[in-house]
């Protein structure tokens, strides 16, 4: 459950306008990349600005989902048990999204 | 989980067809909503119809020819017949608004019409609105002073007043809040565009000195975050007031006052 709902509203906020130029990084990545090869693609994310900006996109994004996943849950789901056990797997998911693209993007 | 089904028990099954006139030739169809409590049956839609000639000009004329001359079981709420009372809100045609103001003519085809949605139903067209006036209650919609009281009225200026402008007007007919789906599935703690308004309507008056208390008290996941900018209310408030505006400016009250400390 929320429990600084003002809080959850303005990080929602931030984090949808952050996404807009991250988003505009994200196109730059998917027309870059096609046609490079592996080894281009590991140099291109151990430039550091390129590293920094991945990592952002992944943080950002992920944690954006996770403000709103919460909202719909919380809309939704009713029970208390059910409403935690929904509110607990959504943390999860986000956490080993981030670990998993993190690790991804370190170790490329 | 929400109840995205209807219960058996409220699964609307087709009701009574009224005779149609003959050697009429405005005849127009109403389908309307009918539930009894008292006798165990569904809900069901019963078919009527009425001559528009010897009819007034709008829904509420037609539900009052309908419950004089040809059926008087049927029941709903009216009273001021001008759109300034409240009572005659449902839901015509699909769309929630008032009986009194909405034309016959203006709906195409055969006139549906049903009890505000998503509340329980007392009989026919008359939803049970307690909730809905104790959340109005509950944002406590009355000055809040902490000064002596004055020897006449209390006074404000010309511009602090025009700030009430579209706001006061509220006649609480919960045509905002019964078409907003945050308020469907979160009616119990989520207030609702029509009481948040009225909260907003106190928050930023002039005389009132418990601003930051109000907003202390709206400070909660449900009672003012599920508001989700659907933005029905605005469109569904025969008033033509904004209730999501409204919602917007207490949050950016909480926001200014969050980020200011």
């Amino acid at each position: 459950m929320t429990h600084s709902p003002t809080r959850h509203f303005i990080l929602q906020r931030i984090t949808a306008i952050l996404n807009i130029p991250i988003l505009i990084f994200l196109l730059y990545l998917i027309f870059t990349i096609p046609g490079m090869s592996y080894d281009g693609v590991a140099s291109l994310f151990q430039k550091p600005s390129i590293l920094f900006l991945s990592l952002l996109l992944t943080f950002n994004f992920a944690f954006h989902m996770k403000l709103g996943m919460q909202m719909i849950i919380e809309d939704y789901i009713h029970e208390n048990k059910n409403l935690k056990l929904a509110l607990l797997l959504n943390n999860i998911f986000v956490s080993i999204v981030i670990i998993g693209c993190t690790y991804s993007l370190l170790t490329l | 989980m929400v109840e995205l089904a209807l219960p058996r028990n409220s699964k609307i099954t087709e009701g009574k067809k009224w005779p149609k006139p003959q050697n009429e030739n405005n005849i127009r169809e109403f389908k309307v909503y009918r539930w009894n409590p008292e006798d165990n049956q569904n809900p069901s839609i019963d078919t009527y119809y009425i001559d528009t000639e010897d009819c007034g000009p709008m829904v509420l004329d037609a539900l009052m020819k309908i419950k004089s001359d040809i059926d008087t079981s049927l029941t709903f709420r009216r009273s001021c017949r001008e759109g300034v009372c409240g009572s005659c809100a449902m839901n015509i045609d699909g769309v929630n608004r008032l009986a009194c103001t909405t034309a016959i003519e203006d709906v195409k085809g055969a006139v549906s019409i049903y009890p505000l949605p998503h509340q329980k139903v007392i009989k026919d067209l008359v939803p049970d609105l307690k909730n809905f006036f104790e959340q109005h209650k509950s944002v406590e919609p009355w000055l809040h002073t902490k000064e002596e009281d004055p020897k006449e009225e209390w006074l404000q200026s010309k511009e602090d007043r025009e700030q009430l402008d579209g706001l006061y007007e509220c006649i609480m007919c919960a045509c905002c809040s019964t078409s907003c789906p945050s308020y469907w599935w979160n009616s119990d703690k989520y207030l609702g565009p029509a009481a948040l308004l009225q909260a907003y309507r106190w928050i930023i008056d002039s005389r009132d000195d418990e601003r930051d208390e109000r907003l202390d008290k709206l400070e909660d996941p449900f009672k003012l975050y599920r508001c989700h900018t659907i933005m029905n209310c605005a469109k569904a408030c025969p008033k033509g007031l904004n209730p999501a505006k409204a919602i917007a400016g207490i949050k950016k009250m909480l926001v200014e006052r969050r980020v200011s400390k």
